[in-house]
């Protein structure tokens, strides 16, 4: 008998015998209380920004695309680097002009094959990026696997997540609500800069990933 | 090194002598409840949560037969390959396998109490495979050839000094016990590694059965670096990690962070579900689930101690259980430690074996009100004493000692004279009774000099 069935039929086996664990008034459904709350983009952003914060992130606002690249230009410099990686979407591509324009050399790792990509990223100190949707009651991104590359949200030491507002979702709940079935089972969620506390549970950020993560909010 | 089980008792003395371990537990147990506390207490649905994360568990559990099928069509529907592996032996040829079929040569591997139940690095090792643990704690582990003293904090029994002393010894790195040296050192070695490793392995913390996918929570992006880079992927999953769907998936992804190191998410969530390389040009090409039984479908047989399946692994009883505190995860001589170690040892290992797990408890009542999953943790460990004793494993002096105790219980005249001349003889004694083993370490309490029965008598006759 192969392995499959031979555990399947031993579970079955098992399942013969009923619980004996005392029957509990078991919530079928998700209980009103950790529902998703209604909240206003103000009070979105509030959190989103406060936990960001909290999970060592840092957090910027930018009005127009405009006024992010500028921002954003200005943190490669600080880096300080003179290139950065960007993935792709929609909000990285309203930035790239302009930071080129100011002087940033910008590497798509879609146009670098195989190893020849992972080498050229890891070797970039600043990635930039966009977040398709954000949860503001943890500070987490949510990035689809959707054919895009991911090595720029991972690889580098710092890593710049552009976010629209308009995106926000309250909670876990809402955000796996909201996602299409496709989207949602690839995805990475980022909350923060990579970290560590493994040597005496003392808290050191920039383990194997980005040292350094900062949201830009875009408000347009 | 190799631990056992059955070798516990030597490991608590030893433990117990051994004050730097000691103090490292103790402070690394301390902080991770302190940080857990200052989480629940701002989550009003804490309650809430927990409840329902058993009810889906349970739900998952009790139809797991239907719920394995499932996932398996809905993982094969989204690319993955699905491997069942009845014991440790099999799961281990099955990645070995898969290594052999892709000519791999390396390995990377995200932290993964599955893996090292079934011992797949030294296997792999042994087979020629370059395997490397890459969370920042297993890597220190696996360096000094040791097992996880923790279920999520593997080096909690070390400190900064041995950490340095450990990476100069064996990575020919200059002596440093500064972490953020150590770090540096570590990331830059494994950064090689990542880039240039030909297969990933990773643990999963919950398969979503719905959907067919693989989640697996990390702090240090290893794991993304390890199923995200390679061109393989290959997940060991036991076959009760599953659950439902993806409504309830945050109701776990809420209770497992703030239960491992009180943080309200972890830095990385990886859902995978197939492989990504045909459409992104990188990641995996192929992403394999291996289901491993190794005793689980033996331990859903006991319809009260399948609860003990719930487990997420979150250590939140470790911490708060006061023998772990006094002798470190080690003591136990298994991957899984801690009170619901203590549940899993002799289920996993037998009754002979796993002996002495059970007792490994005060039976204080904390490890079940700390889990995030509500495993009535001492409850099953009074079940899992029960079945030691029946199965005739219990300690010698321990047998002899009931059987005194029930001879004289069913005999009163000398029960009564049996009881009265420990009080009486011990009037000729400074202290109390040397117990020969007890008395070492701690004084044996005095013999009432009334004696129960005489105790019992005159509150009767005062209450009429």
């Amino acid at each position: 008998m192969d392995a499959r069935q031979q555990i399947l039929d031993s579970i079955r086996r098992a399942l013969e015998t009923p619980s004996h664990l005392p029957d509990e008034a078991a919530p079928e459904t998700l209980s009103e209380a950790i529902a998703i709350p209604e909240l206003g983009l103000e009070e979105k952003i509030r959190l989103f920004r406060d936990e960001m914060k909290a999970v060592s992130g840092e957090y910027i606002e930018a009005a127009s695309a405009a006024e992010a690249a500028e921002k954003i230009a200005a943190l490669v410099r600080e880096a300080p680097a003179a290139e950065a990686s960007i993935s792709s979407g929609p909000l990285v591509d309203a930035v790239s002009s302009a930071l080129s324009a100011g002087g940033i050399r910008l590497v798509k790792p879609e146009t670098l094959e195989g190893d020849a990509r992972k080498n050229a990223v890891a070797k970039i100190l600043v990635g930039i990026v966009e977040a398709p949707c954000a949860v503001a009651d943890t500070a987490t991104l949510a990035i689809p696997l959707d054919g895009r590359s991911m090595q720029a949200y991972f690889l580098p030491e710092i890593v710049i997540a552009l976010v629209s507002a308009k995106s926000l979702v309250a909670n876990h709940f809402e955000l796996f609500k909201r996602m299409p079935p496709e989207e949602r089972k690839n995805l990475l969620l980022i909350t923060g800069p990579s970290r560590t506390a493994d040597i005496e549970k003392i808290l050191i950020l920039g383990a194997h990933g980005p040292r350094r993560l900062v949201a830009c909010l875009m408000r347009d | 090194m190799e631990l056992r089980a059955s070798e516990t008792k030597q490991y608590i003395k030893k433990a117990l002598k051994d004050d730097a371990v000691r103090d490292a537990v103790d402070k690394a147990t301390q902080t991770a409840l302190a940080k857990r506390a200052e989480k629940v207490a701002i989550n009003p649905f804490w309650e809430e949560l927990r409840k329902l994360g058993h009810a889906a568990k349970r739900g998952v559990v009790e139809r797991l037969d239907e719920n394995l099928a499932r996932f398996e069509t809905e993982c094969r529907n989204n690319g993955m390959t699905v491997h069942w592996a009845r014991d440790a032996a099999e799961a281990r040829s099955i990645v070995l396998g898969i290594a052999r079929d892709n000519n791999v040569r390396t390995v990377v591997k995200s932290k993964s109490l599955t893996t090292e139940e079934i011992h797949l690095n030294k296997f792999l090792i042994n087979e020629g495979i370059e395997t490397l643990e890459t969370d920042l704690g297993e890597y220190i582990v696996q360096l000094l050839d040791q097992i996880p003293s923790h279920l999520t904090a593997p080096a909690l029994h070390l400190t900064r000094k041995d950490v340095g002393r450990i990476f100069h010894e064996k990575l020919g790195v200059e002596y440093t016990e500064v972490p953020t040296e150590l770090l540096a050192i570590a990331r830059a070695k494994l950064r090689e590694k990542f880039l240039a490793a030909d297969m990933g392995i990773s643990g999963v913390n919950f398969g979503v059965v719905d959907s067919g996918c693989c989640v697996i929570l990390e702090n240090e992006c290893n794991a993304r670096l390890s199923v995200g880079v390679p061109k393989i992927h290959v997940a060991v999953m036991g076959i009760e990690k599953l659950v439902p769907s993806f409504d309830l998936l945050p109701v776990f992804l809420k209770l497992l962070p703030v239960s491992a190191t009180g943080q309200k998410q972890t830095v990385y969530v990886n859902i995978v579900g197939g492989p990504q390389r045909s459409r992104s040009g990188e990641g995996p090409e192929q992403v394999h689930v291996v289901l491993l039984d190794n005793g689980r479908s033996k331990i859903l047989a006991d319809p009260q101690l399948r609860e003990t399946l719930f487990c997420i692994r979150c250590g939140a009883c470790l911490n708060t259980c006061p023998i772990y505190q006094q002798v470190g995860g080690h003591a136990y001589g298994w991957v899984y430690m801690g009170p619901i170690g203590a549940t899993l040892i002799p289920q996993y290992l037998g009754t002979h074996e796993g002996r002495y797990a059970p007792f490994t408890s005060s039976l204080c009542g904390a490890c079940r009100q700390i889990c995030p999953m509500s495993i009535d943790i001492p409850h099953h460990l009074l079940k899992l004493r029960n079945r030691v004793v029946e199965a005739g494993e219990s300690m010698a002096v321990e047998r002899a000692g009931i059987a005194v105790w029930a001879f004289l219980a069913k005999h009163p005249l000398l029960y009564r004279l049996a009881t009265w001349f420990p009080g009486r003889f011990q009037k000729l004694l400074k202290g109390s009774f040397p117990a020969p083993g007890y008395s070492a370490e701690r004084a044996l309490g005095r013999f009432d000099d009334k004696g129960f029965r005489k105790r019992f008598l005159e509150l009767e006759k005062n209450s009429r």
